[in-house]
């Protein structure tokens, strides 16, 4: 599996937030509305994590009058490259506000 | 009456999504499926309609995505981007046309066999981006007749008028010059040779 995902601000936001309840299977909507992001961006991010093996995906059983709903939550590969992904971003922003206090 | 008014244009984002969702390919309906599954739990009308169309906005990136990894798989990347290339010129061929039609001054009557040739040839780059993308050997020759025709016809232009934008038909003249040499590379020959059949005489 190719591990050249492009670690953008949004997809970042997104590992955050699937992080944030590991173990809990989230919505896509809910997701959208925790990170912010609309779903034209949400949607391709889930599908490039979930395309790396990164994001579980389930259809959740059909309720009464209701559509069975499509369900995320990150595998363990996915949680262990989220922490290592953040805390980079994290490291690399520390940097930037110390090269930045020091002028 | 108002009520029945008030639905359908509530169910008209859903309608939609469904519409795009049967245009995708199999790997992508899954997630436009998911989306329009999400449609159950906005009741906002404004909110449905943003999720509506920034969803298709994101189907549309996931469909591109999918045809130029598929692209990239299946011939050379220099093949894969002429392919594009000529699939955008074809666009934006048939863009201008379209665009050009309520300009026209004669009767629809009168231009309608015109107007069907400059379709077909405002077409004709998207033939050969199909042809590229299977990987034909004919649409390999094509491609190369048709950037040499259009070098040529900017060099016309170039000489018998005076363009606004000058360095845009030297810059184009240029770019058939690199497609040309590009489908002429020995590697890009060799991915366009069907792989050889063994035969051997039965006994």
């Amino acid at each position: 599996m190719p591990d050249d995902i492009r670690y953008s601000s949004q997809t970042l936001i997104v590992l955050a937030a699937l992080l944030q309840a590991a173990n809990d299977w989230r919505y896509g909507y809910d997701l959208s509305r925790e990170t912010g992001l609309k779903s034209g961006t949400l949607y391709p991010i889930l599908a490039r994590l979930a395309e790396r093996q990164w994001l579980e995906t389930r259809w959740e059983h059909a309720e009464e009058n209701g559509k069975p709903r499509h369900l995320y939550r990150l595998t363990a590969a996915g949680r262990q490259t989220a922490r290592a992904a953040i805390r980079e971003k994290a490291a690399r922003l520390r940097g930037l506000e110390a090269a930045y206090r020091e002028r | 009456m108002g009520m029945r008014l008030k639905r359908s244009l509530n169910d008209f984002p859903c309608a939609l999504l469904n519409f795009f969702t049967a245009l995708l390919p199999a790997e992508e309906k899954i997630w436009a499926r998911a989306m329009t599954a999400e449609l159950e739990e906005i009741g906002d009308p404004g909110t449905r309609w943003t999720w509506v169309l920034s969803g298709s906005w994101g189907l549309a990136k996931l469909w591109t995505r999918g045809r130029l990894l598929s692209l990239k798989d299946d011939g050379p990347l220099p093949v894969s981007l002429i392919a594009f290339y000529d699939a955008a010129f074809c666009c934006v061929l048939v863009g201008t046309l379209i665009g050009q039609l309520p300009l026209l001054k004669t009767p629809l009557s009168q231009a309608f066999i015109p107007l069907l040739i400059a379709l077909f040839l405002a077409c004709l780059p998207g033939f050969i981006a199909v042809g590229l993308w299977l990987v034909d050997d004919a649409a390999r020759i094509q491609a190369i007749l048709f950037s040499l025709f259009h070098a040529l016809a900017n060099l016309a232009w170039l000489s018998t008028s005076r363009p606004r934008w000058p360095l845009l038909p030297r810059a184009r003249i240029a770019l058939d010059f690199v497609m040309i040499v590009a489908l002429l590379l020995p590697s890009v020959k060799r991915a366009f040779r069907p792989p050889p059949v063994r035969l051997r005489l039965l006994d």
